[in-house]
Order: structure tokens, then sequence, then C-alpha cells
């Protein structure tokens, strides 16, 4: 270890003495680092703490300690993230790596019980939870149900790794969504390590919204899963230093708007600033109006608006939120004192940082919104969503080459009889961590709905309406709200707490609903309130997918159709014979806070993660060896021993010239990894599809490339299989 | 699809590399400007490399994907500015051999960088001949490319 700059101290919290690499050191050699954004100290203190010399050197530290806000960005470093968070479908493949490191290390003659993820890896189990049941107080226990018939081999092999590796936890299926987890429970925001070091929690994931924990001050984003792997071995990642915009928050949210309203918005400014490749930073007076979860909800949507990430700096409000989420105070006071230690604590006085460029966004001009049917930077505001929709829907048929139509077709399900026409919202999902991390827009939604309910209103019969919260202290606090009976009466019963409809996993529309789409080649909607909303992502029959906040999705779930304008028309008849308008059962800000300050307790955070690790009953009842290797099973088509380690030996062998080769293809510009490797359907006739028939798997049980990672049969099958990759050795054919 | 050489028959790119393998033959990917584009994928490295895909010659690459062939031990090429298939005149049907990086290897620890001479040979005997920029970038990639991907580079230095 290197300290070209002297930075190497201590420092003393409640009697006890840690390890710092400070900042502050680098003033005298003419750094003033206070001009840096927060970001960027936290990559300086990651470089500092880790100067040897040759991964890191002094020159790069200098790069970054001088940073010039206009530069291209060029110099590469290595920076070491404190630890790597996995989701269940990008993780299985990480975990199978790691067991068949240890099957090679007791081949090389090693105890193989020496592989661990080097810095802690946590894994939350919550891609997998599809919505069968929908609508009924059974619905939770019987998706549950399927989720561990359909997934039992991923599960028993995660299971195992929960017991074999150490630095490794698995949050399983039924606990929560990872980045509300995260959020919640998993990050330490500073950390005190082994090294005797205190130093910036700092993190990589294997999934694309990482970014929500920068929420709370902690630098994080999605990674693929070889770079996770390597992070997790202690392998630094290679980037460069970021340019670092900043947006300059002012006033303050008015009535009415909510916390997605507002990421409607940054999403929609960023893109069309243009912020890929770049750090996004919050700043301003407007900060000090803006909760914790409101913040999460901004991180979280950083790939909606293009960049790295978007931190809010660590202050007061992370202080308390740390607190109100049941963090120990020791934990508090550490992050309170290294954080003030490194004059990376942000207060109202904390001086201006230089950006590259400083956007101005006025939370008072904020108002409710969408954002659809396609892209998540399209944001329409609520008034203007019915007129828009008419817009959307002649692109949306004439891109598929129909005519415009105005088709009406007559379904009866259940004793009812309805029509389904163009606009017709047949998904209403409040769905995903962006929002069910945020007490005040949950409980909005079940303001909204006891309003409603008690004016006797109630969805229409064919939306298929679900709420699947991002952990266990979201249905605590509404049931301790007393809200949670009206969403149930609205068809809003809890269907599971994983990720749901934000991931596509909405789960099948019901016969006659999808028959008479296709009849009248209508252009159905879903209103939800996630992240993403890509062509095809929703539901296959879903063709305009507009994201909005939770109320929101509970008012189009009564209207049940976008054409509706929500601003002016009713949106239903009371019991009484009377027009209900939304801002009749709209609440006011008031409301919202009186119970979210009411229900959302520290107890309830501290008892929903006491057993967080321990799982339901199902989980428990899952036999897993406690050996040191895994006992790979010769017949799983999910779960197989990569061939990675195959004939190695403790010594490297010669790097050999490569002669007499051969060209597997020869493809022009802009080939896409999804080209490489897709990760969608398996085509029944693709080397894959035929692998999977000779092993008795049936088409329907086929599953996608990407819930098959941990099967490198099947990956090396698809890889160059996607059906549009255009090889130019066979000119004129697409596909594998 | 694909085309096998020297057979000429058509079969699926899985298949061609199947072929090859069983024969000893190495097999590389040509490619255009920003390879690897989009997420990132660790599949996208790791399946080449399983379907025994040497080296990866184009005219750019997308930053992470590059770093991700290293990972797998895939060599990553990249013409010379200007130079592409096209204006090498390559189609695909010759066989290639790559040298340079063997000497490198042996002389140096950790060598990033450089260039290897590529001559391409087509079916009538004639030849092409061009360098290809090495694009091991760090001395780490370095170790990576000569462990034959990160995790037999970290796994070597566990078990000793």
């Amino acid at each position: 270890m290197q300290d070209t700059f002297r930075s190497r101290g201590s420092f003393d919290v409640g009697g006890k003495s840690h390890k710092i690499a400070r900042l502050t050191a680098l003033k005298a050699h003419g750094h003033d680092v206070s001009r840096l954004p927060f970001a960027l100290r936290i990559l300086l203190e990651n470089l500092l703490r880790h100067e040897d010399g040759v991964s890191v050197t002094s020159s790069d530290i200098e790069a970054v300690a001088g940073w010039d806000p206009s530069a291209e960005p060029s110099v590469e470093i290595a920076y070491r993230p404190a630890r790597v968070l996995m989701q269940d479908f990008t993780g299985v493949p990480a975990v199978v790596d790691l067991a068949a490191m240890r099957d090679a290390m007791q081949a090389l003659g090693g105890d193989p019980s020496r592989i661990n993820p080097l810095q802690p890896a946590e894994l939350v189990i919550d891609h997998s939870v599809q919505v069968d049941a929908f609508g009924s107080p059974g619905a939770l226990g019987e998706n549950l149900e399927r989720e561990y018939a359909r997934n039992g081999e991923r599960y028993a092999f995660l299971k195992w790794g929960q017991g074999a590796f150490d630095n490794f936890a698995v949050v399983p299926p039924g606990m929560g969504i990872c980045h509300q987890v995260n959020l919640e429970f998993l990050a330490r925001v500073v950390m005190a390590g082994e090294s005797g070091y205190a130093f910036p929690d700092t993190l990589v994931g294997t999934d694309s919204h990482t970014t929500m924990i920068n929420g709370l001050g902690v630098l994080g984003w999605g990674v693929g899963g070889i770079e996770a792997e390597a992070a997790m071995l202690g392998q630094p990642v290679s980037m460069l230093i970021p340019q670092v915009v900043g947006v300059r928050l002012s006033g303050e949210m008015p009535e009415g708007a909510t916390a997605t309203d507002l990421v409607l918005q940054v999403t929609e400014l960023l893109r069309a600033h243009g912020v890929v490749g770049k750090f996004v930073e919050f700043t301003g007076p407007g900060l000090q109006h803006l909760s914790l979860a409101d913040r999460a909800t901004i991180a979280n949507m950083a790939p909606e608006y293009g960049a790295t990430c978007g931190l809010f700096p660590v202050d007061q409000e992370t202080l308390n939120y740390l607190r109100l989420s049941g963090r120990s105070e020791e934990q508090v006071e550490l992050t309170e004192r290294y954080m003030k230690e490194q004059e990376m604590f942000h207060t109202a006085d904390s001086p201006a940082a230089d950006y590259t460029d400083l956007l101005e966004l006025d939370m008072g001009s904020v108002v409710p919104s969408l954002a659809g049917p396609k892209r998540p930077q399209d944001r329409v505001s609520l008034a203007d969503l019915s007129t828009q929709f008419q817009g959307d829907r002649r692109e949306i048929l004439a891109g598929a080459g129909a005519e415009d139509h105005d088709h009406r077709v007559s379904v009866s399900m259940d004793d009812e009889t309805f029509e389904l026409k163009n606009g017709s919202v047949v998904i209403a999902a409040i769905t995903s961590c962006t929002n069910t991390s945020n007490p005040s827009v949950m409980v909005a939604a079940g303001l909204v709905a006891r309003k409603a309910a008690l004016r006797g209103l109630r969805t229409k019969p064919w939306v298929k309406t679900s709420l699947a919260p991002g952990s266990k202290v979201v249905t605590d606090y509404l049931e301790a709200g007393g809200l949670t009976p009206y969403l149930n009466a609205l068809g809003f019963d809890v269907v599971g707490f994983g990720c749901t409809t934000c991931i596509g996993n909405s789960g099948p529309l019901a016969d006659e609903i999808v028959d008479a789409i296709d009849a009248g080649n209508l252009v159905s909607a879903s209103v939800l309130s996630g992240n993403r909303n890509f062509e095809g992502r929703v539901h296959a029959k879903t063709r305009a997918n507009y994201l909005a906040s939770p109320p929101l999705v509970v008012a189009y779930a009564l209207a049940g159709d976008v054409n509706i304008d929500l601003v002016r028309e009713r949106i239903g008849v009371a019991d009484d014979g009377s027009d209900v308008y939304l801002r009749d059962i709209w609440p006011t800000n008031a409301e919202i806070q009186e119970i979210v300050g009411g229900s959302v307790t520290r107890e309830m955070f501290a008892e929903s993660y006491a057993g967080v690790f321990d799982g339901t009953e199902a989980w428990q009842a899952i036999e897993a060896a406690g050996s040191s290797t895994f006992d790979w099973q010769a017949d799983s088509t999910y779960v197989r021993l990569p061939p990675y380690f195959e004939g190695m030996g403790l010594e490297t062998r010669p790097v050999e010239d490569i002669q007499g080769a051969r060209v597997l293809g020869l493809f022009g510009d802009n080939l896409t990894t999804d080209h490489i490797s897709p990760a969608g359907t398996i085509p029944v006739d693709s080397p894959a599809g035929q692998y999977l028939r000779s092993l008795g798997v049936e088409k329907q049980d086929f599953n996608s490339f990407g819930s098959r990672r941990g099967n490198h049969e099947v990956m090396m099958r698809g890889t160059f299989g996607n059906v549009r990759i255009k090889n130019r050795l066979v000119p004129g054919v697409e596909g594998a | 699809m694909t085309v096998h050489f020297p057979s000429g028959k058509q079969m699926s790119i899985y298949d061609a590399a199947m072929e090859y393998r069983a024969e000893g033959v190495a097999s590389i990917v040509l490619g255009g400007k920003e390879y690897g584009m989009g997420s990132s994928r660790d599949w996208a490295a790791k399946g080449p490399a399983l379907q025994g895909v040497r080296a990866v010659i184009v005219e750019s690459f997308e930053r992470i994907h590059r770093s991700n062939l290293i990972g797998m031990g895939i060599l990553p090429l990249q013409f010379e500015a200007g130079q592409g298939a096209d204006s090498l005149g390559l189609d695909g049907s010759e066989t290639y051999d790559l040298v340079g990086l063997a000497a490198r290897f042996s002389a140096e620890d950790s060598p990033t960088g450089g260039t290897v001479e590529v001559k391409a040979t087509r079916t009538d005997g004639v030849s092409v001949e061009f360098k290809a920029v090495v694009r091991i970038d760090t001395p780490a990639e370095a170790d990576y490319f000569r462990n034959n991907g990160i995790l037999n580079y970290v796994l070597r230095r566990l078990a000793r």
C-alpha cells in the first residue's frame, strides 16, 4: 500500500478508533476537494484507500482530485466497490460460477471452502414471482406456491449457497425487492470493515436499478455478471472518470403532485439534456423538502434518464431515515461522524460544487403525470392523457400496419357483460421498488381506495388489479393506517413481495379478455407504478403502457379507460347516484402525511427485517446439503456445472499464437450483446430448443434464456442465436 | 446461420463452432464498429468462449464488452484506423494466423497494447496481411488474459 498524499489517519466514534483515508489531505497538494461533486469525493476516497502504485497510482488520484468538469472522460480508474447486490435472474449464474470454482479448487488439491466472495455479496430472490392469482385474499399464498413449483431447482441451489459461502447472504422469495431491501436494511452508508478502515458504502449490482441506493447517499449502479463476479472476488471495476451533471432543485411539491410525478419530470428533463454515461447529482435548496423515500424514487430511475447514477449526498434527512428504518444508533453515529470528518456531509451551507452542467428544476412546477405509451421519458400530464392517447393509438396501429378503428368487443365474464375498446385498461398494477419503497405514494393509493370504496365505487371487471410491495414493511403500515380493507375491496390484494408486473411477470390475462383484444385488434392499456414500459415488457397484449404513481394506478383501475379525462370527467357514480370526480377522492398532502407520520415506525422495520434471511416455511422446507461443494444434478436443466476450469492446472500455460483459425461469423456495425446472447424466448427449432426437447422439456416449459443462465449448455447453444442476427457469411439470411 | 469451412456447408453457428472444436480448429469472429453495444451481458462473452472463439477482430468495441471478453479469455483485437473487413477485402472464408502475442507474453509479465500480425489466406492461396491492435489495455487485463480469464486468475491466486 502507498500513501503519496499522507491521507491515512484515524478518528474516534463512540470510544472506537477507525482508520480513515482523509480527503482533506489533498488540500496540501493544491486540490480543493470541496469543489468536487459528492459522488466524485466517494470515488476519490476509494482510490486513496487503495493506492498501491499498480492498479491505483498517485496520478489516478490526482486525476480525480483535479477533475475538470468539462473534460471528455479519458482517464480509466480501478474502482473497488465495497459490496455486491444481486437478484435471482442475474445472480444465479454468478453463484454457479462460484460453486464451479469450489469444484475446481478441490480438483487442484486445495480447500474448496476457501472460495468465497471476498466482498459482502447479497442476493434477493425477487424476479421469479408471477401474478397468476389476484384480487383475492389467497392470491399471495397461491402465487408463492406456484413460484416454488417453477423454480425449485434454482432455489435449492441458492439455499445451498446461502449455507456454503461466507460473505454471502440470500434473502429468500416472498420477502421483498432487492433495491427496497437494500434501501431499508442492507445498505450501511458508512462501513467499518475488517481492514480497520471506516469508509463510504459503495456497491455494484447485477440489476440496472441498483441506482436506487444513491437516494441514500450510497454510490451504486448496475453492471454485468462478469464485472459483478470480479468485484465479489476483490477485483477492481475499471471505469472512466465521468462527467457529473448537477440538478439544482428548488421550490416545494404542490398539492396533489407526488414523487412519481417528480421523477417522470426529472426523466423528461435529463433525457432531453443527455446524461448517458454521466453521473447526475442533486443539489440545491429543494433537497430539504425532499424526503428520503422521494429521493430513492428519483435515484431509482437513473437508467431511464440514462445516467450511470443520480446521487443525493448524505445529510440530516439520511440520518433520520437510517433511524426510522431501524439501523443501530452506533451505525447512525458512525455515518454522521465519518461524513462530517470527510466534508462529505451536505448542509444548506455546503459550498456549491462544480458540475459539468447545472440544470434547474422548480419542484413547484410538477403536475400529476404519466409516461408512455412505450418510453419512460415520454411524460404526459394527467390532464392531457385522454387526448394524447388518441394519437398514441393511431401510431401504434399504424406501426403494426393496421387501419385506425373504433372497434367495440362485447365480453361476458363472471356473470358480467361489458365492452372492451381501444384504451381499455386491462392491467392496473401497484408494483416496483421505484414506488413501493415510498410510504407517501403507497398511503396516497390507500387513501384513494378508501375514499372511492366509501362512496361505493368499484374497479372495472376487465382490470387485472395487483399490489406487490417491495417489503413487508409496506403491508404493515398500510394495515396500521387502516387502509388495507379498502385496497382489498378494490381488488388490490397483495399478490406477492417481488418485482411482478414491473419486469413483465404480469401473469396471464383472462382468456375472454385476450380473445376480445385479438378479435378487435384493440390497443389495450396498462397503468403501472413501474419504471419501464418498453414494447412487450409489461404484457404481450397491452400495447400502450403508462407509468404512473400508485394513487393514479388505483384511479385508472376505477375508470378502466384511458380515454376518460380524469381531470374534467367523472371517474364513477357513487352509491347515492351522484357523480364522483378524481378530485373528490384525491387525498391532501396533509392527510397523507398524517397517516405516514402515525403508521410508519421504527419498530415495523425492526420486526420485518428480524427474520428476513429465514424466509417463509416453503424456503425453510427446502433441503440443502451442508456440503462445501454443490451436488450437481445430472438431470437439471437449470443449474449445471460450467466447464470453465476443466483441465486447469496451478500454473498458466504459455500464451500461444492463434494459427489456422476460421471465421465463425462476420458481422456488420452495431452488433449488440442481445444479438450475441439473446435473453428472451428459446425458439423450438434452435440448437437450444432441440437440446431442451432432447431432455424431455416441453415447449411450454422452455422458459427464457434469461431464466436458464445457470445452464451453460442452453446458453452456449443460444450464443449468436438472435433471430435477427445478420452474418455476412450467409448473405440474406436472418437468424441463427 | 453460418458457413463451415472448408466444407462449405451451411449450419447454425453453434453447430459450426462444435465442428471446429472437434477438428481442433480455432475460431474467431469479425465485426464492425461498436461491437458488443447494448446492456452488459456476461453471457455475450461466456457463450463465445464456450463455443471456442479465441479472438474477436472489430473496428471498435463497446467498453464493457471488451473487458468482459478478456474476462473470459478471449482476445479483443481492433483493425487499424480506417481499416475493416471490407477495406481489406476479407469475406470470412479465409484461414487466419495471428502472430506476435506468444512472443510478447513470454518476454513480458503483463504486456499491454501493441499489435499482432494477421495473415488471412484465401482458398486460392493468396493472402492478405495486416496489423491488428491488441486491446489488452491494462496490466490487470494482461494477467486475466494470461490466465484464460478472470475466474481462473482468481482461482489460481486463491489456490496457492
